[in-house]
């Protein structure tokens, strides 16, 4: 079976460091593009050393080729589904290429201490005895979408304070909300390659400017987050 | 709230798989994810209504009780199929804000 890092935008490429397993990596072409697979014995065990190798590759491959990494752990049964996997989306690999060829990906990472903040007021505990049970639910239902409604407020205005900072060095973005316990803001940005630094001072510079803000940002990597061609799902 | 058909996204929670040994999971699987978002839906109609007055006391509890014991009883499916929240959320895409909103 065929591990599978990426796409690489040749349909060659020169011989990089080893892959999972200490297995060579090898282009399989197709068209104009080629995937970098190893051909292994087994699966891959999705253990920190593993995912580091994963991304380490398609950083070595990015540093001649423009790639469309895939997620980790992506495999196919044999050369031939792979290669017919690859034929079928060209038109859409060849898109994505055009779209993230020399960017890269940042991720950014932020909580605030009023994100997180629980938004009800001192709503049910009083009259709780004075409803019966069903009303009580409907209730109880009620104020937890007001904490919602107030919690992604809070999160959108983050955002949209920090966008116009942020916006004018990307090329694509995305934000999204976590609200699972702990509520943090992610975002990704695709970056021109020669623009990463400039992104990361404008990052340091909020910081600096919003101490009440825990701000991470972590890159430059492979653009996972804005590759359109599902190619792992193709091997499916 | 308008949709174009372009809108409407593959809504999935990955693959019902042809292995005989997993498919019925997979499929089982996929039908409490569809009820539990249609039980959600109906919560979010019915706690609206509830809060634009336009129902009575007697339709606030009746509707209240209803929607408790789905829950309850969802909450028994997904411990007896040994299925968490995460499980049963669909990929719905622009769908979403039906439930978000």
């Amino acid at each position: 079976m065929f591990y599978v890092y990426g796409i690489v935008d040749a349909p060659h490429f020169d011989s990089i460091m080893r892959g999972h397993l200490g297995a060579e990596i090898v282009a399989i072409a197709c068209g104009g593009v080629a995937a970098a697979a190893s051909a292994l014995g087994r699966r891959v065990v999705p253990e920190p050393r593993a995912v580091w190798r994963h991304e380490h590759v398609l950083q070595a491959l990015m540093r001649r080729h423009a790639v469309l990494p895939l997620r980790f752990g992506t495999m196919t049964d044999d050369r031939e589904t792979l290669r017919r996997a690859v034929a079928g989306l060209l038109p859409v690999l060849t898109r994505d290429f055009a779209r993230l060829r020399g960017k890269v990906e940042l991720a950014l990472r932020i909580k605030a201490a009023e994100l997180g903040k629980d938004g009800s007021g001192p709503e049910a505990d009083d009259d709780r005895s004075r409803h019966p049970p069903g009303t009580e639910y409907l209730r109880a239902k009620a104020a937890l979408q007001r904490r919602r409604t107030t919690r992604q407020e809070s999160v959108r205005a983050v955002e949209n304070a920090l966008r116009p900072y942020l916006d004018r060095y990307a090329a694509e973005a995305t934000w999204d909300a976590d609200d699972n316990g702990e509520l943090k803001l992610t975002a990704s940005y695709l970056i021109s390659r020669d623009d990463v630094g400039l992104f990361f001072d404008v990052v340091e510079q909020i910081r600096r400017a919003h101490p009440e803000l825990s701000l991470s940002c972590t890159g430059p990597w492979a653009p996972y987050s804005f590759v359109l061609s599902n190619t792992a799902d193709a091997l499916q | 709230m308008t949709l174009a058909v372009d809108d409407i996204p593959n809504v999935a929670i990955g693959h019902i798989a042809t292995d005989s040994n997993t498919a019925a999971d997979d499929l089982v699987r996929l039908v409490l994810a569809l009820v539990e978002t249609l039980r959600q839906l109906v919560e979010r109609q019915a706690v609206r209504r509830v809060e634009g007055g336009q129902l009575s006391d007697d339709q606030i509890e009746r509707l209240g009780l209803t929607l408790m014991r789905l829950e309850e009883r969802m909450s028994e499916l997904k411990t007896h199929y040994g299925l968490a929240d995460e499980d049963l959320t669909l990929r719905l895409g622009p769908l979403a804000a039906l439930i978000e909103e």
